[in-house]
């Protein structure tokens, strides 16, 4: 009889993981080896034997206890997101703020517009420029760039 | 099955805003979550800390839970996960402190020459110690299969999902953790015959 293939086999069969036939031939070798049965015996004395040694108690107010340190948790936790939120929202109007007074400034302090006449100012009176520009009412950023070319 | 379903029912309720039904989930399994971390770093220090951390982070991923998996294997597997996080952390202690190998074992030594040996209940606690110190000379993985099949009573398929490995390895880790254990306890087997 192969004992080491039993001993792998009769491991599941004291924890009831065998087949109908696994079964079968568990319990003809515990009727006929006493080395089969010694080893079934030792497996249950085990069993019996962590079963037992699990035997901590915890305290009474273990689950009163828990539950005070969730329910502080959760408050220390809710006071932290309430200061992030806080420090957000002041961030958001902070930068808000900045966009406003920004783009104000840059609706308050118009560039200046540069006028025929004062491209025109320097100019001697039969120059190209002159003659360029001077008959236009609006002068387009090509114009100032050749006024500024041909100076 | 019908334990199952009771734990998701509870799980229900606590989602919808009942706090009650997060105490009765941590009354159903703070017992057999206790002894499952007492077994498995074999001292009786930190198991009420480390049963309080299984629960907060129970607490934490409730609403996360997904419905069909199982309420028992999802509370294991933290406990375990958690167990072997503190093993690491002792280990590199015990590395960085020959202190504490040396304190933790005098202890030992001092606490079992003080038990008196007459009386029956010290007997049944020396031999109760016996499986605990025989449990911790194993591996981890060997410590973990044989406390959910023998102390939680899983079955092959529990400890496969619980542990995340095949049933196979279930088969076998059991069987050589039994095999370690028979080897390691040959004193408490004569005394028992």
């Amino acid at each position: 009889m192969n004992h080491q293939h039993n001993f792998e086999l009769l491991s599941r069969y004291a924890d009831g993981e065998v087949s109908d036939a696994e079964r079968s031939h568990m319990e003809r070798s515990l009727a006929e080896c006493p080395v089969c049965r010694e080893r079934f015996q030792q497996i249950s004395t085990l069993r019996a034997g962590i079963r037992g040694a699990g035997d901590y108690e915890l305290p009474s107010t273990f689950t009163s206890d828990l539950l005070r340190t969730i329910r502080s948790r959760d408050q220390v936790f809710e006071e932290r997101v309430g200061v992030e939120r806080f420090a957000w929202r002041v961030v958001l109007a902070l930068s808000l703020l900045v966009i406003v007074v920004v783009g104000y400034s840059n609706v308050s302090q118009p560039e200046p517009v540069v006028t025929v006449d004062r491209v025109l100012e320097a100019e001697a009176p039969d120059s190209l420029t002159r003659r360029v520009i001077e008959p236009q009412h609006e002068l387009s950023k090509d114009d100032i760039v050749f006024a500024a070319i041909s100076k | 099955m019908k334990q199952q379903n009771d734990d998701l029912q509870l799980i229900e309720r606590f989602r919808s805003g009942d706090d009650r039904a997060f105490e009765e989930l941590v009354r159903r399994y703070q017992r057999q979550v206790a002894n499952v971390i007492y077994l498995t770093m074999g001292s009786r220090e930190e198991v009420d800390d480390l049963t309080q951390e299984v629960f907060m982070r129970v607490h934490r991923s409730l609403s996360r839970f997904e419905r069909g998996a199982s309420v028992f294997s999802w509370i294991y597997r933290i406990a375990i996960n958690l167990c072997i996080d503190e093993i690491r952390r002792r280990k590199i202690r015990k590395t960085m402190s020959l202190e504490f190998f040396t304190d933790h074992r005098l202890e030992r030594e001092r606490q079992s020459k003080a038990r008196p040996s007459a009386d029956e209940q010290t007997l049944k606690e020396e031999k109760n110690q016996m499986i605990r110190d025989a449990l911790q000379k194993l591996s981890t993985v060997h410590r973990q299969v044989i406390i959910l099949r023998e102390y939680e009573e899983m079955s092959y398929d529990e400890i496969a999902k619980t542990l995340r490995i095949s049933t196979q390895a279930v088969k076998s880790r059991l069987f050589r953790a039994r095999d370690e254990l028979r080897n390691l306890l040959k004193d408490y087997f004569k005394e028992r015959t």
